[in-house]
């Protein structure tokens, strides 16, 4: 008896390549298509912003397709940001946690533990008491963010920890900034984690199948509510990196931050019913949508032009999405 | 039959779902390399009675002895450390999974190395390994393994769930409507994988079936479920179908 097995992939791109083919097509398309309609696009500083964007949208991303992957949604993700962001501006006006790395990674720690905290406030409602994660995470988006707004009214608040800033500031040969490493590394954790390891292979039974990853002993409910948990410290992240680029925290950062980091996940192929997605398509996924966005900047088009465009690449992509799974289901 | 070995047995066992009584006292054995058949009309309480003995379901009152030691089976890993391997009627597939990922599904072996004592990671090369064995010890045929299972026939994803109860069972399995959705060739195929359990494999085996043919075809013994209580048990041999179905039905009551 022959079994087509498919041997184990030595190069990692090819196994990039076999999966992603329409997006990594699309990809190619943005990037032909901007480079013969602007000379600003292929310039060091089109890139450099590029890069600068990914991290934190990055981060943010990665958390919520960890919560779509187990099967819910998490839209307070931008209010975390709003809350983190104006949490470090404070936490680091005192003189205490700016006095060296040791004590700002101290202070970090802190907004990140406090992500984990909301995020474990969408968890207690979402899946411990059921309240469906679209309605729950609603909910706290505006509590969130009215909570960020509580602590010094409107105001943005400076940072001068250098530490701290140094974050978001250090580049490589001036147009990588040292963030994108930490990406890099996010992805490979996030990509061992899903797919090798026990405890993060049941992130997509349990987002696939409830019932019948309840029968095999998976403990669905820790896995749904860590995955909130991991969204809120992701979040806070997001938000420290951004206030590191941009030397200050506002409670109003993050604003429409939710909206991409579900946009990416669903265009690197996530299902929003769960259980699917992979983390290559996810990476690819957030390369077009900040190619996307600098690029119809530069091509000087319009906001709303800019939206329409957004929200065709995403139908286009759950089309395909749907072709495909109505093909898979003939061959039956 | 009386002086075989009593692998399972359950005393009293009852489940109420709010007012209704699903399973009502229900007494049953089940002796070593066997197949019995429970059958009943919809609503009988088949699948609830199961349920219960393979976890899913928390009986209300009653004991459940394996090999004449009383156990406790409050959920499905109780009634896996048990030995009894369940296959359930909706499968029990991840649709997106693959054959081995399946096979192994909160069971995944996990690697010896350092990886694998620290972070856990899965031993892949191992399932694989392992999945194409027991495929092709049974001669399931499965050109890709690879594949999501969702893209496999009705009857390859049914061989792959009694298949996996094979691979781990080790005294008792019980199928819940096996050969349901499945193709004349396919069902032949399922029943003869069962058949092997017994036979090869010396496991006691507990069956739900509407197919009365299959029945007759497949097991030693069938006990006759009527409103949650056992209204008969018999001998296939000295038992017919028309007699089956008219306990189904109730037309005739037999204690025996």
């Amino acid at each position: 008896m022959n079994y087509n097995s498919n041997k184990i992939q030595s190069a990692f791109t090819k196994y990039l390549l076999r999966n992603n083919v329409v997006l990594l097509g699309m990809l190619s398309l943005l990037i032909i298509g901007l480079f013969l309609s602007t000379n600003t696009f292929a310039t060091a500083g089109a890139i450099r912003t590029i890069l600068i964007n990914m991290t934190q949208r990055g981060v943010l991303a990665i958390g919520v397709s960890l919560v779509i992957l187990t099967g819910n949604i998490d839209l307070s993700v931008g209010s975390i940001i709003g809350v983190s962001s104006i949490l470090s501006a404070l936490i680091f006006s005192i003189p205490f946690f700016s006095f060296n790395p040791a004590s700002t990674l101290f202070g970090i720690f802190i907004v990140l533990i406090i992500g984990g905290i909301l995020g474990s406030i969408n968890g207690l409602f979402a899946v411990s008491l059921g309240i469906n994660s679209i309605i729950v995470t609603l909910a706290t988006m505006a509590i969130f963010r009215g909570l960020a707004y509580t602590f010094l009214g409107g105001n943005i608040l400076y940072i001068t920890n250098p530490f701290y800033l140094k974050i978001g500031r250090t580049f490589i040969g001036d147009i990588v900034p040292a963030t994108v490493l930490m990406l890099f590394i996010l992805f490979l954790l996030l990509f061992v984690f899903v797919e090798r390891t026990k405890f993060g292979r049941n992130f997509k039974v349990a987002g696939a199948n409830e019932k019948v990853a309840f029968t095999f002993g998976i403990k669905v409910k820790n896995i749904k509510f860590i995955a909130f948990i991991i969204s809120g410290v992701l979040a806070a992240l997001s938000g420290i990196i951004m206030c590191s680029q941009i030397g200050a925290g506002a409670p109003e950062y993050g604003k429409e931050a939710h909206i991409d980091a579900i946009i990416i996940p669903v265009i690197g192929g996530f299902s929003l019913k769960g259980g699917k997605g992979n983390i290559s398509g996810l990476f690819i996924a957030l390369i077009i949508i900040e190619v996307f966005t600098i690029g119809f900047v530069l091509l000087g088009w319009s906001f709303f032009l800019r939206q329409i465009s957004r929200g065709v690449i995403l139908i286009m992509v759950l089309v395909f999405d749907v072709i495909r799974e109505k093909k898979l289901i003939q061959v039956q | 039959m009386n002086n075989k070995k009593v692998v399972l047995e359950i005393k009293g066992l009852s489940k109420h779902f709010g007012g209704i009584k699903a399973i009502d006292n229900v007494d049953l054995k089940l002796y070593d390399s066997e197949i019995v058949a429970i059958v009943g009309d919809n609503g009988a309480g088949k699948s609830t009675l199961i349920k219960m003995i393979s976890g899913v379901y928390k009986k209300d009152e009653g004991k459940i002895f394996i090999n004449n030691e009383e156990v406790k089976i409050n959920d499905p890993n109780d009634a896996k450390i048990c030995g009894i391997e369940t296959v359930y009627q909706d499968e029990g597939l991840i649709p997106i999974l693959d054959v081995a990922s399946n096979l192994f599904l909160g069971r995944e072996k996990i690697q010896q190395n350092a990886l694998g004592k620290i972070f856990k990671f899965v031993d892949v090369k191992y399932m694989k390994k392992e999945t194409i064995k027991l495929l092709d010890k049974f001669r399931i045929e499965i050109k890709n393994i690879d594949a999501e299972v969702r893209t496999l026939s009705g009857g390859q994803r049914q061989a792959v769930t009694v298949g996996r109860s094979v691979y781990w069972g080790k005294k008792i399995v019980i199928l819940d409507e096996p050969t349901n959705n499945l193709g004349v060739k396919e069902q032949k195929k399922t029943l003869d994988l069962i058949k092997q359990l017994r036979d090869d494999h010396g496991m006691s085996i507990i069956v739900i079936s509407h197919n009365l043919y299959h029945v007759f075809e497949l097991v030693d013994r069938i006990v006759v479920l009527r409103n949650g209580k056992i209204i008969g048990e018999k001998i296939k041999d000295k038992t017919t179908p028309n007699e089956i179905v008219s306990m189904i039905t109730g037309l005739v009551s037999i204690q025996n």
